[in-house]
């Protein structure tokens, strides 16, 4: 990856971003009114019109936006309505929480996927295959929620093996991870083997068998290998949208994650924070899609930049 | 302290001043007679001098009360140790700690698995499942929550007479006894019966489907569409209730359009829209002033575009005098002027619940939604 391509993606992704805060910043105010939320709804009229103009949204739009931009540049996105704190501040503070639940989710489903997606290929048709094919229907034929549930009835309630909720220690993160993880299996799993079946049906895979590889050498260092390109644009998707927060899944679980915050936020409209909530999120994605990309041209080095 | 601009001050507008004069004794002057000054100190926050002076956000808060503050960890818990200098005793568990758990199921499954002692707001179906197990207590109290059907009364609104007819048709212990499972008390006035003021010998319209439809039809409002809104999980079987309303509302001879919103979208469409809508009211203080005087005078400019000269010079009249008597009168007054103008239609009192570990006792459920914990201890 050269250095030109990276700056030419720096550029465009400063320019995804701008126009992202111009929409976002439009898109809320349509939404509905966050001093009717935050105040009794008995509140006189004249305390309610001093609380908005203590937040300046008696402005126009337009002069809030060049004040926020103008913030914005500066490193300050604004002051949470409802918390009355920096919005970068408890953004940053949530993502520790989203980071451990995100990527221990995405290690599970990667640590099942990737077995049961491969056996369901080579075993095409066979007993295995149809065993191996329930597990994904079945994780994603359930709702995250009722998983989430079932999973607290049986290892928190029944056998108190597990915390049933909270955040702090590793227990804590293993019952939401799983959730989440066997959610992500279903459709990872899917993607492999039908990667696989496409893969194992190729004439290098004929040659290499025919010149006597072992299969493990076959299955994994050739027909694996060619179907990772899928699988990487699979995990990175699933990596961005767990980033963004697991919202039902931080729910069941009391997790204080980015999901429930950005859903707070909404609720509340809590402009400042769903602004550098949804901003803070783009950019992730955005760095995700970058290391993606960085992990096409290390997979198969045929593949070159535009 | 005009100055903080809080939104809490219009709460105090009566008072005069206010002068420290000893350690313990506090004189406060009103411009007039406040009948309801000790409540509306009640509902605003004693906090740091200092803080305020200097607008620090308060996030270690102060108190007297029978435990302190010790922690806070945003969106997770509040830990609050016992006050050994309380005034009638130092309680009996050291620490409390409140734990954020949004999921209701979630807060159920940690009082079954016995990492919590005590859960607030269940369901009807958790409650059930909880009567039934001997590790559990449940408390159920009719709170001062009222649910009501509230209308547009202005000439843009629905008519008087369709609003009454809508009165008829409504089932109260339908909605109580089958939707919310016993989980609320039938309404008959506005104010709650735990509260002065309350009109005891005042009855709602009568259930009465067939002078509903007759009502109708003399009004020439068959078929007249009516957009009717409702919160969407905000309160306990709101969606339900809703539904319940929308069918008794059709059986009349009305074509409702029932939109069952997220609050944000809702309180857009009931502020600056209103026509029907269901909504509560939780009544911050036991008098009917906190009932009647921010939603009905005119001064308020209430979303119903309501307004009515003897009602305002009523409740005007209930807030400027201590005699209890003249008080009374006036809330009883008021509360028949409201039923026959059908301004909001009082439906029931939500129950307030919480399940509680067989071995806590001492737990206090209060109906103003709040859990006393200071006489609370362990039987183990």
């Amino acid at each position: 990856m050269t250095l030109r391509y990276l700056l030419s993606r720096l550029a465009s992704s400063g320019l995804t971003l701008l126009l992202l805060s111009a929409v976002i910043f439009v898109l809320v105010r349509v939404s509905g009114d966050p001093v009717a939320i935050m105040l009794p709804s008995d509140s006189p009229p004249d305390v309610v019109a001093a609380f908005r103009s203590s937040f300046g949204l008696d402005r126009p739009v337009l002069v809030q936006y060049v004040h926020y931009l103008g913030n914005a540049l500066r490193g300050d996105l604004g002051t949470s309505l409802k918390y009355s704190e920096p919005v970068l501040s408890l953004v940053l503070e949530r993502l520790p929480a989203t980071f451990s639940l995100g990527f221990a989710a995405l290690v599970i489903s990667l640590l099942f996927a990737v077995p049961l997606g491969i056996l369901a290929a080579v075993y095409r048709g066979r007993w295995v295959d149809r065993i191996v094919t329930v597990i994904p229907l079945v994780g994603q034929s359930f709702p995250v929620f009722w998983i989430g549930i079932m999973l607290a009835l049986l290892f928190s309630v029944k056998l108190r093996w597990l915390p049933v909720s909270g955040y702090g220690k590793t227990q804590h993160l293993i019952l939401p991870a799983f959730t989440l993880g066997i959610y992500f299996t279903a459709r990872l799993s899917r993607l492999i083997t039908s990667s696989m079946v496409e893969s194992l049906r190729k004439d290098y895979i004929r040659t290499a068998r025919a010149k006597g590889l072992p299969p493990w050498s076959v299955i994994i260092k050739h027909a694996f290998r060619n179907s990772m390109v899928s699988v990487v644009t699979m995990t990175g998707m699933q990596l961005a949208a767990l980033l963004g927060g697991a919202v039902v899944t931080e729910t069941v679980f009391a997790w204080p994650g980015i999901g429930r915050l950005v859903i707070q936020a909404v609720y509340n409209r809590d402009y400042p924070l769903i602004q550098a909530s949804v901003l803070i999120m783009a950019a992730l994605v955005i760095l995700i899609n970058l290391l993606v990309d960085a992990c096409y041209v290390l997979i198969d080095p045929r593949i070159q930049e535009a | 302290d005009k100055k903080q601009n809080s939104p809490q001050s219009y709460r105090l507008a009566p008072v005069k001043s206010v002068e420290a004069v000893d350690d313990t004794t506090l004189k406060i002057q009103t411009k007039q007679p406040f009948p309801t000054l000790l409540y509306e100190l009640g509902q605003v926050q004693i906090v740091q001098n200092n803080a305020v002076l200097i607008g620090e956000k308060i996030t270690k808060p102060i108190g007297t009360g029978p435990y302190r503050f010790s922690e806070w960890r945003k969106d997770d818990r509040v830990i609050l140790e016992a006050n050994p200098n309380y005034w009638t005793g130092a309680p009996k568990f050291k620490r409390i700690v409140f734990r954020i758990i949004p999921e209701t199921s979630t807060r159920v499954n940690e009082l079954k698995a016995g990492t919590v002692d005590v859960v607030k707001n269940l369901l009807p179906s958790h409650i059930k499942e909880l009567q039934n197990d001997k590790n559990f207590k449940i408390y159920s109290v009719p709170s001062v929550r009222l649910m009501y059907l509230g209308f547009r009364v202005d000439n843009q609104g629905i008519p008087l007479k369709v609003r009454q007819a809508i009165a008829h048709a409504i089932d109260r212990e339908a909605l109580t006894k089958y939707i919310l499972e016993g989980q609320a008390t039938p309404a008959t006035t506005l104010v709650s019966p735990s509260a002065f003021g309350f009109h005891d010998s005042l009855k709602p319209f009568p259930y009465d489907v067939e002078k509903a439809k007759q009502m109708i039809k003399d009004a020439g409002a068959v078929g007249r569409k009516v957009r009717f809104d409702s919160t969407s999980g905000k309160y306990i079987g709101d969606v339900e209730v809703a539904k319940a309303l929308a069918e008794m509302m059709e059986k009349i001879g009305l074509q409702i359009d029932l939109q069952t919103l997220e609050y944000g979208s809702y309180l857009k469409n009931v502020n600056e829209k209103p026509e029907a809508y269901l909504f509560a009211w939780g009544q911050p203080s036991p008098d009917a002033d906190a009932a009647l005087y921010r939603n009905f005078h005119s001064s308020n400019k209430p979303r119903m575009r309501y307004s009515n000269p003897l009602v305002d010079k009523l409740l005007d009249e209930g807030r400027s005098t201590l005699d209890k008597g003249k008080r009374l009168a006036a809330y009883k007054q008021v509360q028949e002027i409201l039923k026959e103008d059908t301004v909001w239609i009082p439906l029931y009192f939500l129950n307030f619940t919480a399940g509680v570990r067989a071995n806590v006792e001492g737990v206090q459920v209060m109906s103003n939604e709040k859990i006393w914990l200071d006489k609370a201890y362990s039987k183990e």
